[in-house]
């Protein structure tokens, strides 16, 4: 601290203030500050462990300062019992721990296919520090139709739209019909924040854009600031806001119109979504007794999560959360349309370094009728980001040749 | 070993979480000085809950936490002197104490006059407050934004918060001389 401070600074002080308060202004400030404890509270966890954390500071002591909310909460707390309390602290710890530093996993993902069928698809999610991500299809590997019954099926051509589709995507699985207004709203160089008066811009407003319906999307993410969305020319879309509702992805199978997605099914395979999902209306456990260690003899965690059979399950806590899950990130739809939740996996699985809490690998099972998912594997490789550039739309443009190689 | 007393720190943290960002920012204009303070300053408050005197409000004990780890991070990374005077950090904390005692469940509800006083903005001014607070956005790309370049919209968003510091002192929210 300066030592020429004197009364006369009150102004300065004062204005000080405003700048910290106006902060509280912030649509996502909510969401930021949840983040923010919970990254603490998880450094904690780490430091001296869930249980040390457990036991040092009497609630009794503070019942008398007239938290009651501090009681109400502990209350329910006493019926759920200390094996839950621990896999929720888990759950929490792997969740914060995903959203801090550059991972990447791999995905084998099954879909539900309309005539019954199922489908294969692989992709690569990665996650950075600040949610960040990119989930990126991989393009070599699309079966180019449905598994059941076996076809060979022509490879994706760089603009050309498969016979029967209304846009270009999977043959023998027609692409959703673009939503009213869904392509072209807006061009690389136009992204939607909100105009000063809080109005969002209306498109068509991209550049030689208002009239094209688009390729399919093979790759979405965040990149600390934008959600950015990469389609199959190589055309980036930008937005303030995930862009999901607006564009389901034709190459992952997506529901074939509005009513049936929002873009919360794609969503739920970008991991951070997914694991946020488990904290409501999953029974959560630790699982004694499975796999505890890696071939290298790192221990290693298993929770299994099971989606509570009653219907109000999805609204409900797997443990009474402190606050309100009010986030942001792409798993906050305020405003949305519909609200609806998507369809959420009848049991996961997840495996972490019991020691870091780092995610290891997830296999999510979607119930049989399930419209879109059925299941997910997810296992962690080697981290593809090397800058934070990576989680921008420009480093995952594809190269012509690849495209042109389909 | 009782589950219910991390529960307990960590609602206790959330309730001042508000109020504790608010101070670390009054302190620094160094975003990300201030994201660590405040995560060391949970930490730091965790491992000294025992000395802690439970007869005593939680609030100003956090913030004599939260102030001494930005002191600690700020002059370990040789950024001391963006940190404010200490003069002005006893004001902070008289305001912030002021703040405190008006009835209100959360932070956000007490700051009411802020949205009033925003209300009395010149139109430009409260643009830029917008801009910056409301949505978020970099200065230099709200700058862009509101059609004016790096420097003026500074100076544009500076008299905005000492407008809006004389208008909460003037409706008696903070105290201090005039501006």
């Amino acid at each position: 601290m300066t030592p020429h401070d004197d009364q006369t600074d009150r102004p300065r002080a004062n204005e000080r203030l405003v700048h910290g308060l106006l902060a509280n202004l912030a649509p996502d400030h909510a969401a930021k500050q949840d983040r923010r404890v919970r990254a603490a509270i998880a450094r904690i966890d780490r430091r001296d462990g869930v249980l040390a954390r457990v036991g040092r500071f009497g609630v009794a002591r503070f019942a008398a300062a007239g938290a009651l909310a501090a009681t109400l909460t502990i209350a329910v707390i006493l019926s759920i019992g200390p094996a839950t309390n621990s896999a929720f602290a888990t759950l929490q710890s792997i969740s914060n721990r995903l959203a801090t530093g550059n991972r990447s996993y791999r995905q084998t993902i099954v879909l539900a296919n309309r005539d019954g069928t199922e489908s294969l698809r692989e992709a690569t999610v990665d996650v950075g520090t600040g949610r960040r991500f990119v989930f990126a299809i991989d393009l070599s590997a699309l079966p180019m139709g449905p598994r059941t019954p076996v076809s060979g099926g022509a490879r994706l051509q760089p603009g050309v739209a498969p016979p029967g589709t209304t846009q270009p995507g999977m043959r023998g699985e027609n692409g959703p019909t673009p939503l009213p207004g869904a392509r072209g709203r807006r061009g690389p160089e136009h992204g939607d924040r909100p105009r000063a008066d809080g109005s969002m811009p209306r498109g068509p407003d991209g550049p030689g854009l208002g009239d094209r319906h688009g390729a399919p999307p093979i790759a979405w993410g965040f990149d600390g600031s934008e959600y950015w969305q990469v389609d199959l020319d190589g055309v980036v879309t930008r937005s303030a806001d995930p862009l999901r509702m607006r564009d389901p992805m034709p190459l992952m199978g997506g529901p074939a119109n509005e009513q049936d997605s929002d873009g919360e099914d794609e969503e739920l395979l970008t991991l951070q979504p997914l694991l946020e999902r488990l904290e409501h209306g999953f029974d959560l456990a630790v699982v004694a007794g499975a796999q505890s260690q890696t071939a290298e003899g790192e221990p290693l965690v298993v929770i299994e999560a099971t989606l509570r059979s009653d219907p109000a399950a999805a609204t409900r806590p797997s443990m009474p959360p402190h606050e309100p899950h009010d986030r942001d990130g792409p798993s906050v739809r305020k405003g949305r349309r519909g609200m609806r939740a998507p369809p959420l996996p009848a049991r996961v699985r997840l495996v972490a370094d019991a020691r870091t809490n780092e995610l290891v690998s997830v296999i999510a099972d979607w119930p049989d009728g399930s419209r879109f998912l059925r299941r997910i594997v997810v296992e962690r490789v080697s981290p593809r980001a090397a800058d934070d550039d990576w989680f921008g739309a420009d480093r995952h443009v594809p190269a012509a040749p690849h495209l042109q190689d389909g | 070993m009782d589950p219910r007393d991390s529960q307990a720190f960590e609602i206790l943290v959330r309730e001042h979480a508000d109020m504790l960002m608010a101070y670390l920012r009054a302190m620094s204009w160094n975003d990300a000085l201030v994201e660590d303070a405040f995560q060391e300053a949970i930490i730091v408050a965790w491992r000294r809950l025992p000395d802690f005197d439970r007869s005593r409000p939680f609030a100003p004990w956090l913030r004599g936490i939260a102030r001494n780890t930005l002191l600690g991070l700020a002059r370990k990374q040789q950024r001391r002197h963006e940190i404010a005077g200490e003069a002005a950090v006893l004001h902070i904390e008289e305001q912030l104490a002021r703040i405190e005692s008006t009835p209100a469940d959360r932070f956000a509800d007490r700051l009411q006059p802020l949205l009033d006083c925003m209300q009395r903005l010149a139109p430009e001014q409260r643009e830029a407050v917008e801009l910056v607070y409301a949505q978020s956005l970099d200065p230099r790309v709200a700058a862009s934004t509101a059609g004016t370049n790096d420097e003026t919209f500074r100076k544009r968003l500076y008299r905005a918060r000492l407008q809006l510091a004389e208008c909460l002192r003037l409706k008696g929210f903070l105290d201090g001389a005039p501006a």
